[in-house]
């Protein structure tokens, strides 16, 4: 039933080092808000890693059949989310489900990549230009529909993994390449797309000092935190930016600003290298794959965690606009954990059914 | 292929973060002090004026002040001017002004700024219902000048006001931050450094929203000292009210060591009106004023000295030995210097007149004689030596000099020659000379003690808050006069007989034996200038006089009529009068 060769102990050690340390950070983050953050997170964490263990030992190509049934039921959602949703500050994110609720759109990330893994591995690779677009509508599709909530950040997301796929099945890198640059000149038509406040926060972006008071506040704020922890830190649960709430959104987007003060350039590295760890270890399992779909999942979860990772540090240390995406096993926020260890789930289910026979089970 | 990207990405981050925390460490950290440790200003309070008996004649009152941390609108409102203009709407002031004051006073986003300041008590309680739930406005109580004898001492005292970005960057090392107060002219001005203390801070930290956590740190204000002055209040009122609505000046000094005890000059200016800022446009107003409220005659105005210029005359004449005292001349009433015919200005002259005849009666002749022996070289190194020409260093900002001129002046500047006329005209104080009404009263007051001269000095001495004396303003000695006792002694005994036969006769029914000298100097403009200068008692002079009264006419019916007002106060209260005030 249970065995060794077949579970990857080398990942679920990486996962469960950064979920440790997550949770550690999440609670120094926390402590003016009297820790009921930290409580619920390790409570997502506990239910988080249950779903690791539930998708690592289900058949993901069983998964993967109802990987249409389930984008559709996300897009119904989103929609739902559109009319019914609820959320802060003039965004409609969240839908409730009895006592708790979820975010649609977090969940639906590791459900593209099942619906393009599927896709890809059915009908082959992208040969021609109405594959790409037929491609590019599956992912257009909740990306407008999550940008209208408004959450630019998870939009991009989407779209993200479309180009990635693009990049890794396809017959000729033309399409990725003339698809990317053709939606870079697409940018100025999105701007007039774009709300007010999203606006601001590009214009800040490229001056910091320009808005002190507002979006600009942010940004600056970040990097003093990060600033200020120096070589090697102030310490654990010394770092004051964010306990006098300085820092804003500290335990969400910034979470990582709190990690950079208090553990200083030593645990940056430190904390990017078990980044990079997963991620290679994660190559290697989309290396050891029985089969291409394996192979496109991982591929995926990759790029989504990597995406996560990079957009979430590089929006604190200023060189990318600030966009909220969380930052993977450290930012506070139940969908978006849930989402992560799924994803890391469908890794561990791709190494652990290598050894199957076609169809077959382990069990 | 796909992970090389990845770890360039990463690499990318890594850079930036290098960048940010080791390279720009100090710079984050110094940023992130400025954030949570705010400086709470403790305010030293400005010393209070007193008169030399202990009247108050400046202090200070509670003055209501809004002020808010920029950064802790955030998440309440958009930006800063929708913030205040809601201010604007609710308290109904404009919203122009309070951005003002906002660009004016901003400092950083995490300090206080002051919006708002000199509310009423009764405003500030209205606001309290409205604005303090919200925490985004702290109540500053600060302090304003109050000057309760408004326009009877401005001339002396000068009042404070805003600093003005002028003053910040010209006293910049001093201290001082916009919105602060700072005298502006007068004493205010002059003793500045020690009336304005130093202020002491609390740092405090603070969180995001500018809510105190902690003390980390106190220093106490050291409150200003309070400054004494040689004005007696009473007498300086009498002065003023004794001017009546002419302009001009009054100065009282002691002879003995240059202690002024009233220092008058009209028109003038309420203060209190300068301590709650005036718009540019009421600035206007006042400087264009043709009556020139703003300038202090008394230490500013530098004009023809008339006959009082006469004693000066005397004094190096006899010191010269071109005359004698006793020696006489005659008086026709006109004289002759090369074409010119130079009037007396006593229709048939006075006849035979000796020295202290014709200072009695001012005989324009007899010093037109003794001028053109003299030369005007003479002339004007003994008015140097009297200390004309040059400031008397009394205590107040924007004393003017006065003029005395010489051959070469005039050659340079009108290229004429210096004709014997011009000697003629400035044996009787006419002509280029100027001279200020301070200076006349150092003057004379040096001629009332035997020839010392003292600097003016309106401050007596400084003390704590405790009445302990920090610093006593001795009498200055700045040189004395070229001329013997004995020579002094006659040109008194001229003065004395003004009183009791001459010019100054309105003051011989008095119970005081003053001596004195009176002009009235041509004004190009208008009437003469009425001049008085004397001091009193006769024997002992216990106190000097100079008044001057701007198109009053002649000295000996305009000035003298105040002089003997004045001096009869001061007598009436100090020398004879047992109850003080009954006198005069």
């Amino acid at each position: 039933m249970f065995r060794f060769k077949e579970t990857d102990f080398y990942l679920i050690g990486v996962i469960l080092l950064l979920v440790g340390l997550g949770t550690l950070n999440l609670y120094s983050a926390t402590i003016p808000q009297k820790e009921t953050f930290f409580y619920k997170q390790l409570i997502w964490n506990i239910i988080g890693l249950t779903c690791l263990f539930l998708f690592a030992f289900y058949d993901y190509h069983r998964l993967m059949k109802y990987s249409s049934f389930l984008y559709v039921l996300f897009l119904v959602l989103l929609l739902l989310v559109l009319v019914y949703g609820r959320g802060t500050g003039g965004a409609k994110r969240w839908i409730s489900i009895g006592l708790f609720s979820f975010q649609p759109s977090e969940l639906m990330k590791p459900v593209m990549i099942l619906l393009y893994s599927r896709l890809l591995s059915v009908r082959g690779e992208v040969k021609t230009w109405g594959k790409v677009f037929e491609l590019g509508l599956y992912a257009l599709l909740p990306a407008l529909l999550i940008a209208k909530q408004p959450d630019l950040g998870t939009a991009v997301v989407m779209l993200f993994l479309f180009l990635v796929y693009l990049f890794v099945a396809s017959s000729h890198l033309k399409y990725f390449f003339i698809v990317t640059f053709s939606s870079l000149g697409f940018l100025p038509v999105l701007w007039e797309f774009l709300k007010d406040y999203q606006k601001r926060r590009l214009l800040v972006f490229l001056d910091p000092d320009y808005d002190p008071l507002g979006v600009g506040y942010n940004l600056l704020q970040s990097k003093i935190s990060l600033g200020s922890g120096g070589l090697f830190g102030v310490g654990f649960l010394k770092g004051l930016q964010h306990k006098l709430r300085f820092l804003p959104e500290h335990h969400t987007d910034f979470i990582f600003c709190v990690w950079g003060e208090e553990f200083g350039f030593v645990g940056v590295v430190v904390l990017l290298s078990l980044y990079l760890l997963l991620l290679w270890r994660m190559y290697k399992v989309a290396l050891l794959a029985k089969d291409k779909e394996g192979f496109y999942i991982v591929c995926g979860v990759i790029s989504l965690f990597f995406l996560h990772i990079f957009v979430n540090i590089a929006m604190t240390v200023g060189i990318i606009p600030v966009k909220g995406l969380p930052l993977p096993f450290f930012s506070y926020g139940g969908s978006a954990t849930l989402s992560f260890f799924i994803s890391a789930g469908l890794v561990l289910s791709v190494y652990r059914w290598r050894f199957a026979k076609e169809g077959g089970r382990s069990w | 292929m796909l992970m090389a990207v990845y770890c360039l990405f990463f690499l990318i981050l890594l850079a930036r973060l290098w960048y940010i925390q080791v390279l720009m460490e100090r710079h984050y950290k110094a940023a992130a002090q400025e954030n949570r440790v705010r400086l709470v200003l403790l305010k030293a309070t400005r010393g209070t004026i007193y008169d030399r008996n202990g009247s108050v004649l400046a202090f200070n009152l509670p003055s209501y002040g809004l002020s808010f941390v920029p950064a802790s609108l955030k998440g309440r409102y958009s930006s800063v001017e929708d913030f205040l203009k809601e201010l604007s709407g609710e308290l109904k002031i404009p919203y122009d002004e309070l951005c003002r004051n906002y660009k004016r006073r901003f400092y950083s986003t995490y300090w206080p700024v002051l919006v708002i300041d000199g509310l009423p008590l009764t405003q500030v309680i209205d606001i309290r219902e409205w604005l303090m739930p919200q925490g985004v406005l702290n109540l500053e109580v600060d302090t304003r000048r109050f000057y309760p004898w408004g326009e009877i001492f401005s001339h002396v005292i000068g009042y404070t006001a805003e600093i003005s970005e002028a003053e910040l960057k010209l006293y910049s090392g001093k201290g001082y931050r916009g919105g602060d107060h700072i005298g502006k002219t007068g004493l205010e001005k002059l003793y500045e450094d020690y009336l304005r203390g130093v202020d002491g801070y609390q740092e405090i930290e603070v969180d995001a929203l500018g809510r105190r956590v902690s003390v980390i740190k106190e220093v106490l204000p050291k409150n200003g000292f309070n400054l004494l002055l040689n004005i007696d209040k009473h007498l300086q009122k009498v002065a003023y009210d004794a001017l009546g609505d002419r302009r001009g000046a009054v100065i009282l000094m002691n002879p003995k060591n240059g202690a002024v005890l009233a220092l008058v000059s009209k028109p003038s200016y309420d203060p209190n009106y300068f301590v709650w800022g005036v718009s540019p446009s009421e600035w206007k107003s006042f400087i264009s004023d043709p009556l020139r409220p703003m300038y202090n005659r008394a230490v500013q105005a530098e004009l023809p000295p008339g006959s009082l210029f006469k004693t000066l005359v005397a004094l190096a004449s006899l010191s010269e030995k071109i005359v004698s005292p006793k020696q006489q001349f005659y008086c026709s009433g006109f004289m002759k210097v090369g074409n010119r015919v130079f009037k007396c200005w006593k229709e048939g002259g006075h006849g035979f007149v000796n020295l202290y005849r014709a200072i009695a009666h001012s005989c324009n002749v007899y010093f037109y004689n003794l001028g053109i022996q003299l030369g005007v070289r003479k002339i004007a190194e003994y008015a140097e030596n009297c200390g004309f020409g040059r400031k008397t260093g009394i205590d107040l900002p924007s004393e003017s000099e006065g003029f005395v001129p010489t051959p070469e002046w005039k050659e340079k500047y009108f290229k004429e020659f210096w004709y014997p006329g011009d000697t003629v005209n400035l044996s009787i104080g006419q002509g280029f000379l100027l001279v200020t009404p301070i200076q006349m009263a150092t003057f004379v007051s040096a001629i009332a003690n035997g020839g010392m001269l003292y600097q003016p000095m309106l401050a007596k001495a400084l003390t704590d808050g405790d009445g302990n004396v920090i610093k006593e303003f001795s009498p200055k000695s700045c040189g004395k006069l070229p001329f013997s006792k004995s020579i002094i002694e006659e040109v008194k005994k001229g003065m004395r007989l003004a009183v009791t036969e001459g010019t100054a006769k309105l003051l011989s029914d008095s119970f005081i034996r003053a001596a004195g000298k009176t002009g009235s100097a041509q004004n190009p403009s208008g009437q003469e200038y009425a001049w008085f200068m004397g001091f009193a008692p006769y024997d002992n002079p216990e106190i000097a006089i100079v008044v001057l009264i701007e198109e009053g006419g002649a000295g000996g019916s305009a000035a003298v009529p105040v002089a003997k007002k004045v001096l009869e106060f001061f007598f009436g209260r100090y020398a004879y009068g047992s109850n003080k005030g009954k006198g005069g």
